[in-house]
């Protein structure tokens, strides 16, 4: 169905890509809001993905992902494009104060602005995983909420498929540490018994 | 018993991605071993909790589609060039980023002039006018027009890396670019990629590796790293950085209609890789020819070197020298311009960069007014360095701190 859809989108089917979208945004968006933990931002990149989706739609090749993990590479690169603007941009306002201009841009304060109500181990699982490193936090969430392969995330993300893994090895590490620590076992999360 | 299970072969256990045999091993040191079971046990149910705790934030994040498809109808449309007529800021940034990167290909390809003019074996720095670029008859450098927002001197890290697959991390082009509009100075200083430098928190290691050596580190990146590498080493701050794999200079080969290049070798290589594991061979006869530009990237890429010295770096040079001379001879900026939309979604994938918009903007006003007479060129040459070999074995090139300082000095004119 999804094919058929593509198909009759790229002979220039508003319809056809408007069914495309609405089948496949859930999920684009959910992706990017836990990569960037910040709603107007997720919205943003989930829409810079699919323009670029479409832009390249003849591009889409069946035989080597499905149509929602392309679009997921894509939102992933999208992401990374914004988390790195942002971090510059925290950079770079004391050297625009100096020379005495106004930033181009609204910088968002990067406040969570959705209220999520999770519950026990999913609270401390949720807080301990902001704090896993950037680029591990990325590979744990393509591995675990994403469904990408290996190969996919290495994609995705912009390096070797064997990074992919240590990336997923080393977030594992990180984050079996924060949720050993005392802080997290107080809240109830069990580690299991430590040989 | 067996050596314990590593966290990889444990993930591996986990995902079931072992082969046969290598399984059979783990599944038995698992038997014996209780740590390690205990160890794959907490790894399956963080994975578990983990997999739990996303969807159930995913479940919660508001979906907007209707409003979300008209913001993305709207764009779409803007988009399509029959249109025409697009908003204006990014427009603005299209222009300026495709300014920046005809200025790296003019930059680079005036380092590459001067190296190739001054010989391979350079034996003092050179401390040229730019010959490449359109000068004016009169000598003295005139300060460089600027706009009043840069006030304070700038310098820019270019890096080039070929960008091929997984093993693209290392940059084989590194270029510094000063730019003083105020006092009317600019310098390019080209760092050899095999200079030993002093990597905060890595030791030495190769200037050309600093970059992959960010990336792997999961507390910085490449581009941050590389700039604090070579602020410390040459005592100057870098403030901004640019990655340009060289697909995203073969896409603005094609851009410019193709480069002529005078081929001084017959190429032949029946091993080129078609890119799905077999082979695609190539002939490229000796003369002058013209190249569009995947012929262009396949000429950049073989790994055959028919004479001496007619290698990978001596052609990726060639090109960026023939671009150059394109684009000057041509005039074709304001043809580059109009395209500026097409060429951006094209290159956009083969740059990295940590320039903020409003500083890009900057930088393209005064790239577009340079000419070649404010622009000095050097290179940490053996005026600054001794060669050394490291106990692996290594051959590097060691900075002689006190004549490093020299030359800066010399550059920034600020002699003692």
């Amino acid at each position: 169905m999804t094919q058929d859809l593509i198909e009759r989108a790229l002979t220039g089917d508003e319809s056809a890509a408007r069914e495309l979208y609405d089948l496949h945004y859930p999920a684009v968006l959910r992706l990017a809001y836990v990569f960037l933990q910040n709603l107007q931002d997720a919205e943003d990149a989930t829409q810079e993905a699919f323009i670029y989706a479409f832009r390249h739609l003849a591009r889409y090749d069946p035989e080597r992902a499905a149509f929602a993990t392309w679009l997921k590479i894509i939102a992933t690169s999208r992401c990374r494009d914004l988390q790195r603007r942002r971090r510059f941009k925290w950079l770079s306002l004391q050297e625009l104060a100096e020379v005495g201009r106004e930033p181009e841009d609204e910088i968002s304060d990067h406040q969570p602005d959705v209220v999520l109500e999770l519950v026990g181990v999913q609270q401390v699982v949720w807080e301990a995983l902001k704090q896993v490193p950037r680029k591990s936090r990325q590979a744990l969430i393509l591995r675990y909420f994403g469904d990408l392969s290996y190969p996919e995330m290495a994609q995705a993300l912009g390096c070797s498929v064997s990074t992919a893994k240590s990336r997923v090895s080393y977030g594992h590490r990180a984050l079996a540490r924060l949720l050993g620590s005392e802080e997290c076992t107080s809240l109830g999360y069990r580690m299991g018994d430590v040989p | 018993m067996s050596k314990h299970l590593s966290d990889h072969q444990l993930l591996a256990c986990l995902e079931d991605t072992f082969s046969l045999q290598r399984r059979e091993r783990t599944d038995a040191h698992l038997r014996t071993c209780p740590a390690c079971r205990g160890r794959l046990e907490r790894l399956a149910r963080t994975a578990a909790d983990l997999t739990a705790t996303l969807h159930a934030v995913g479940e919660q994040v508001p979906l907007a589609p209707a409003r979300s498809w008209e913001a993305v109808a709207r764009r779409r449309e803007r988009q399509h060039p029959l249109l025409l007529v697009p908003p204006f800021r990014p427009l603005l940034r299209q222009i300026a980023t495709l300014a920046i990167l005809v200025f790296l290909v003019v930059g680079l390809a005036g380092l590459v002039h001067t190296l190739a003019t001054t010989g391979l074996a350079p034996t003092a720095v050179t401390l040229t006018p730019h010959a490449t670029l359109p000068t004016s008859p009169s000598s003295a450098p005139g300060p460089l027009p600027h706009p009043d927002r840069l006030a304070a001197p700038i310098s820019l890290l270019l890096l080039g890396t070929d960008g091929e697959s997984d093993t693209s991390d290392e940059t084989d082009t590194l270029v510094v670019l000063y730019l003083d509009a105020k006092a009317g100075r600019a310098f390019l200083l080209s760092i050899p990629r095999d200079l030993y430098v002093e990597v905060s928190g890595h030791g030495q290691a190769r200037a050309g590796s600093v970059y992959g050596i960010g990336e792997r580190d999961e507390t910085t990146n490449g581009l941050a790293l590389a700039k604090e590498t070579l602020s410390a080493t040459l005592g100057l701050p870098v403030q901004h950085a640019v990655l340009v794999r060289f697909d995203g200079f073969v896409a603005l080969v094609d851009a410019i209609g193709g480069v002529d290049v005078e081929v001084p070798h017959t190429i032949q290589d029946p091993n080129f890789p078609d890119g799905s594991g077999g082979y695609d061979p190539l002939f490229i006869p000796a003369g002058q020819q013209h190249f569009d530009g995947a012929l262009a990237l396949r000429y950049a890429r073989t790994r055959v070197v028919p004479a001496p010295g007619f290698d990978r770096t001596f052609r990726q040079q060639q090109l960026i020298l023939a671009a150059h001379e394109r684009v000057t001879r041509l005039d074709l900026l304001p043809d580059l311009i109009a395209q500026a939309p097409t060429l951006w979604s094209l290159i956009r994938d083969d740059l990295e960069t940590d320039i903020s918009l409003s500083e890009v903007i900057d930088l393209a006003l005064l790239a577009i007014g340079l000419t070649g007479d404010g622009i000095m060129s050097a290179t940490l040459d053996e005026c600054c360095i001794i060669q050394h070999v490291t106990p692996a074995g290594e051959r590097v090139l060691l900075p002689q701190p006190d004549e490093v300082e020299v030359l800066l000095q010399n550059l920034l004119g600020e002699e003692r």
